[in-house]
């Protein structure tokens, strides 16, 4: 699935969906986000977003994150978010607080090329 | 509104009638060309007929030519029987002759078949014929009305020569019906009416008239013009009928053709033309009068939300800045869309400042509205002298306000105590502010609160720094850090824009930050992917009103 310039990958495992997520999470490609978050919270099981392929989110992304938190809450699905230290999306969660509210696990790795 | 969907109609109006104009004369011209090219054909037509018939009298002429010269009406008995069976031949031989006659060079009868009406002997040089062989041989005939049957004919006549080249007489064969035949099938296959006239302009033939007497139409001008060797066409009317003519010579005869066809026939498409254009036209007028007062009524209201977009982009700023505070707001051009970045800056009630930067996240009206709707609800927090601690209470305000459960906010304020000594700051959610001292540029970026909207978080902690002289504070939304200085360079970033804070020399330079970031939002186009807003205050917004007239312009002024 491919937006713009966002790419996501869909991965089922037995115990997690994982939403693979790479390039710029902004206004133009947030859409398409949100509508793998919504075809994605149904399932069985914990949801993963992996935005360590994130290059790059503005405040429009972390509203998506925001909504996609909420879509997730109201299916009462456990979502967590996967991103790299020091990486953009980790510093705008820390931003604006959250990572207070979503539980994310921080992995160190090489910036995406 | 009214002079356009006027304007229109007469444009509309003016191009249907040139429309219907030109396509009128074009269906017109291909019907007047269609009758003269069947007058052209059907003259054609008899001429060949003529000729065929030529041909065949020439070639029974050639038989003759070893006849004795007949001085006399009587022949002798052989030359008799040759002659007899000859013309019985040529009578049996080609359809529509009904008699077959020959006279002597001066143009008197000396036989016939069948049996002559006229005595033997009786003098023809008189007719036309006679005359017209002068000019050419095989020779057509006018008209005239047979002696016999009282039948209106023709003659096709032919000098008979001996092999010496001497006369011996002239060869008739006398045709009827041949042509009103061809006219009447012609006019019932085609629904032309077609009529041939000889060299005076008498009816040959005429389409559905089978008079049999002579009738001339020499007075009629197309048949003058076709005698005269002309061909065309003519629009006219025959009888209070109008019609349309076609004329034309018929080659080698001296004879013309009319091909005439009631108009309404002719430009039998014309109405339906008329029909099919005054349709699309009545169509487009519908289309146009239906679509102009809704493309305007599109435009107006276009209008009004710009107005509305404009009113809510002037509620995002304060109305008047206190002096010494600078600012910047540029909109994106790339999202064409009202952002909901807001800056304001207002006296604490004990003789400081307050100064904030937000930003709603989201665009369009809801965002701006909401916009509005925190400053304004900072501002009476500020000026009750608690902008800095009671951010809580703005959470209240947007989960009150918001239309649409995805829009929050984050914004960053800051307090600037009354002696210029000390800074206190919250931050919700919000990229962190910049402080520049006299030796460094630091970024604020603890404590951090939770951005407003994401649910009731409590009061947001507060930041606290004392200020040495030469500081400066700027405050400022995500867009300015993820711009980029040049299409082609990286995003700013936090890191970017604490560079900007140093002067050419490295030291740490308020002025020279205010001029990069202005050159930056007054960049055209902007290459801005989002909203920009910044705000920044030094030492000298604070004190003595005339020490800071006096430093500020030195220290931060445009100029």
């Amino acid at each position: 699935m491919t937006q713009g310039q966002l790419k996501i990958d869909d991965e089922t495992t037995p115990e997690a969906t994982i939403l693979r997520i790479t390039g710029e999470v902004d206004l133009a490609t947030v859409d398409t986000l949100v509508a793998a978050v919504e075809g994605a919270v149904p399932k069985q099981g914990n949801l993963i977003l992996d935005l360590t392929g994130v290059e790059f989110m503005d405040s429009a992304g972390v509203a998506a994150v925001n909504r996609c938190r909420r879509l997730a809450t109201a299916a009462e699905t456990r979502m967590s978010l996967r991103c790299r230290a020091g990486g953009p999306v980790a510093q705008l969660m820390g931003w604006t607080g959250l990572d207070s509210l979503i539980e994310i696990e921080l992995v160190d790795g090489p910036a995406p090329a | 509104m009214i002079a356009l969907i006027g304007g229109g109609l007469v444009v509309l109006v003016l191009f249907t009638f040139f429309v219907l104009r030109l396509s009128e004369n074009a269906v017109r011209r291909e019907a007047r060309g269609r009758v003269g090219t069947t007058a052209a054909l059907s003259a054609r037509l008899v001429r060949e007929q003529s000729l065929r018939v030529g041909e065949v009298v020439g070639s029974y002429a050639s038989r003759l030519s070893n006849l004795p010269a007949p001085r006399r009406a009587t022949l002798p008995p052989a030359d008799r029987r040759r002659l007899a069976a000859a013309l019985f031949a040529l009578r049996s031989e080609v359809d529509g002759v009904t008699s077959a006659s020959f006279t002597d060079s001066r143009g008197r009868l000396v036989a016939a078949s069948p049996p002559p009406v006229l005595p033997i002997g009786t003098d023809l040089s008189g007719r036309d014929w006679y005359r017209g062989l002068r000019e050419r041989s095989p020779y057509l005939s006018r008209a005239y009305i047979s002696q016999g049957r009282r039948r209106k004919v023709t003659v096709t006549a032919v000098r008979v020569q001996d092999p010496d080249g001497r006369p011996l007489g002239i060869l008739l064969a006398t045709e009827t019906e041949r042509t009103q035949r061809f006219t009447d099938a012609f006019g019932s296959q085609f629904g032309t009416g077609i009529t041939v006239t000889d060299q005076a302009g008498t009816i040959v033939g005429a389409t559905g008239s089978d008079a049999q007497r002579l009738i001339s139409l020499a007075g009629d001008p197309l048949v003058k013009r076709a005698l005269a060797g002309r061909s065309g066409t003519l629009d006219g009317s025959v009888g209070g009928e109008r019609t349309v003519s076609g004329y034309a010579p018929v080659a080698g005869t001296g004879w013309a053709v009319l091909a005439r066809v009631p108009a309404s026939e002719a430009y039998r498409d014309v109405p339906r033309l008329r029909a099919t254009v005054l349709a699309a036209s009545g169509l487009a007028a519908f289309v146009f009068l239906w679509l102009v007062p809704l493309l305007v009524g599109r435009l107006s209201r276009a209008r009004d939300a710009l107005g509305v977009q404009e009113a809510f982009q002037r509620d995002l700023l304060p109305s008047k800045m206190p002096p010494g505070v600078h600012s910047i707001y540029r909109a994106s051009e790339r999202r064409m869309l009202l952002g909901g970045d807001f800056i304001d800056a207002l006296p604490t009630p004990d003789g400081g400042l307050a100064i904030l930067v937000g930003d709603v996240c989201g665009h369009g009206p809801r965002a701006a509205a909401l916009g509005a709707t925190l400053r304004a609800g900072w501002r009476t927090l500020a000026s009750a002298g608690v902008g800095v601690t009671r951010l809580d209470l703005l959470d209240a305000l947007v989960d009150g306000e918001r239309r649409d459960l995805d829009l929050f906010a984050t914004l960053a304020c800051a307090e600037i105590s009354p002696d210029g000594r000390t800074l206190t700051y919250a931050l919700a959610g919000h990229p962190p502010p910049l402080l520049l001292l006299p030796d460094d540029v630091v970024a604020l970026d603890a404590p951090r609160g939770a951005a407003l909207g994401l649910g009731a978080v409590g009061p947001r902690p507060i930041g606290t720094q004392d200020l040495p002289d030469g500081w400066a504070l700027a405050l400022y939304t995500d867009g300015l850090i993820e711009a980029r200085a040049t299409p082609e360079s990286e995003r700013l970033g936090v890191p970017g824009l604490m560079a900007w804070g140093r002067g050419p020399d490295g030291r740490p330079d308020a002025a020279h930050l205010l001029a990069t970031v202005r050159r930056l939002a007054d960049r055209e186009p902007s290459h801005l992917d989002d909203d920009l807003a910044f705000v920044i205050v030094d030492a000298t917004v604070i004190g003595d009103p005339d020490v800071r007239a006096a430093v500020a312009p030195r220290s931060m002024g445009r100029a």
